[in-house]
């Protein structure tokens, strides 16, 4: 008789062979999928939206055959679905796919992270310092991923026809509100500067990446408005 | 002798732990926050899957304000109680946190497995009824009590593919209980289903799993609708799929069930193809007045308690 352990690591690569099913075992591996398809689903919208149901759920449902969660919260189940799509027949006919999954990823672990949490205080220079929103991530793509969510958000998916899908790299912070995810676009110089402060870098490192491609007044406009002024910054002022 | 219930046993109170009384509550699920939060509907307690509510997303500040109103039960769907490695400790943990932060009546998880060397199935899976499936489980309820500090029912499990056991899921369930005091949540549509599935009479595994199981340790009854599907084997099987009104026979065992125990808190489930929440009400109100009709006096005391 097998152990415990042994019937449920045989249960579990049985139950999700790729072969005919004694029909109780079917319901069970019915249910598996179509919980992850489903969670899959609820965190990429705009893919469903634009790829189609059916193609979504097939892949979908590939996808979780190979990729099972490792939490009973399905809420972080799917990090590599992007990469995944990206790679899919799906993506040779939509090369837009890619960015769009990854948008809506940012968007949904944003809506779920916590409101109110800030990083540690980054000083900007021997005034001024920032807090940047905990949730706050970066992200770079090629297609106008924003406006393809917009339009069919609204159902209005005749509107894709008219948007410029040339591909030239578009920055977005996304991070949690108090409402929910929020979305802005920035520009280059200020998703450099962005991206070096999130990865720990200093302010000084992080101004020198934002010049790179532009000039100095130009880039320090872009920090003010992009990053500065938004909402995911808090500023704090030494002594005050 | 049957007496008439007096309707102050029916009373809950919101943030309160504790026993909660003998009253038909509503499974609330997402698509319902929004609604109940600006029409405030009448219902005596809601019952959520916490793992809905274990991250910092809107839902969860949404359910912070439907708590200050409502009753809450906890029903959680992945603690794998059955698992031979034991409920995963992160999650163990943030089940501990949403306890302490509600204060639910009932807190709840199933007779059932759903993850094995770390990786989780969205499933309730079968156990053998067997003496080490005995051993594990009730260490993983103990564990599960003395982090949380509180008694958790479990719940019976409907059953789609027969095993070998060595003893009946009664037998089973009432061994658990007595070894860990945690009580039982009688799903009364998981008698029914499973009782079809195996084609048994499903008014004699009432009647198995009432004779067997200390009445006292039954805290919670669940009510659900199930569907019926004609397998790719043809074979015809209902499934626990709560995505229907609670059927005939089902409404009818459940009378029998609280004829047999007395009142007890009584959910109505519904997860697929969700309704309004007026239909749930609906449902909850005919399980309201079962609860409600006259019982055996020596049930009036258990009330009263």
């Amino acid at each position: 008789m097998l152990s415990l352990v042994e019937f449920q690591r045989r249960f579990a690569v049985d139950c999700l062979r790729d072969a005919p099913h004694e029909g109780g075992v079917e319901v069970h591996r019915g249910t598996i999928l179509a919980a992850l398809a489903n969670a899959l689903r609820l965190t990429f919208p705009t893919v469903v939206q634009l790829t189609g149901a059916d193609f979504f759920d097939q892949v979908a449902t590939e996808y979780a055959r190979d990729n099972l969660p490792r939490s009973a919260v399905l809420y972080f189940y799917g990090d590599d679905f992007p990469d995944y799509l990206g790679h899919s027949n799906g993506a040779r006919n939509l090369p837009c796919l890619w960015d769009v999954a990854r948008f809506d990823l940012s968007i949904d672990r944003a809506g779920h992270a916590a409101a109110a949490l800030h990083t540690e205080t980054i000083p900007i220079d021997t005034q001024l310092n920032v807090r940047l929103a905990s949730s706050l991530t970066c992200l770079q793509v090629d297609y106008p991923v924003d406006l393809l969510r917009d339009a069919l958000d609204a159902g209005c998916p005749e509107q894709l026809s008219d948007l410029d899908m040339t591909p030239r790299a578009r920055h977005f912070a996304v991070w949690r509100a108090p409402d929910g995810a929020a979305v802005k676009q920035i520009g280059p110089a200020a998703a450099a500067f962005l991206n070096t402060l999130l990865e720990g870098g200093a302010a000084a490192e992080a101004l020198r990446h934002a010049m790179e491609d532009t000039s100095a007044p130009d880039a320090l406009a872009a920090i003010q408005t992009d990053i500065l002024s938004a909402s995911f910054t808090q500023l704090t002022w030494s002594g005050a | 002798m049957h007496v008439p219930v007096n309707p102050e046993f029916f009373r809950n109170d919101a943030r309160s732990p504790g026993p909660v009384c003998a009253t038909a509550g509503i499974g609330l699920r997402l698509q319902h926050h929004r609604w109940l939060l600006e029409q405030r509907p009448r219902a005596h307690w809601l019952e959520v899957h916490p793992e809905n509510y274990m991250t910092a997303g809107a839902q969860s500040a949404e359910l912070d304000r439907i708590a200050n109103h409502y009753p809450l039960s906890l029903h959680a769907v992945g603690l794998s109680l059955g698992s031979a490695g034991g409920p995963d400790s992160a999650h163990l943990e943030r089940l501990r946190e949403l306890v302490s932060r509600y204060q639910p009546c009932l807190v709840s998880d199933h007779l059932s497995w759903s993850a094995v060397d770390g990786t989780y199935f969205p499933d309730l899976l079968p156990l053998p009824y067997t003496d080490e499936a005995l051993g594990v489980f009730a260490a993983n309820v103990d564990r599960t009590q003395s982090i949380l500090k509180r008694q958790i029912l479990v719940e019976n499990p409907s059953k789609y593919i027969p095993l070998l056991h060595a003893m009946s899921e009664a037998d089973f369930m009432a061994e658990v209980v007595r070894r860990t005091g945690c009580g039982v949540l009688l799903d009364i549509n998981n008698i029914y289903v499973s009782a079809l599935n195996f084609g048994s009479d499903p008014n004699g595994q009432l009647h198995e799993y009432l004779a067997k199981i200390p009445h006292a340790s039954i805290g919670e009854v669940h009510l659900a609708g199930h569907a019926t599907v004609i397998g790719a084997d043809g074979h015809q099987r209902r499934i626990d799929d709560h995505g229907a009104r609670v059927c005939g026979p089902v409404w009818q065992l459940f009378r029998r069930a609280i004829q047999a125990i007395g009142p007890r808190p009584t959910l109505i489930e519904w997860d697929t193809r969700v309704p309004s929440f007026e239909v749930l009400q609906g449902e909850a109100s005919v399980a309201q007045r079962i609860l409600e009709e006259p019982v055996a006096a020596e049930h009036l005391y258990a009330i009263a308690r």
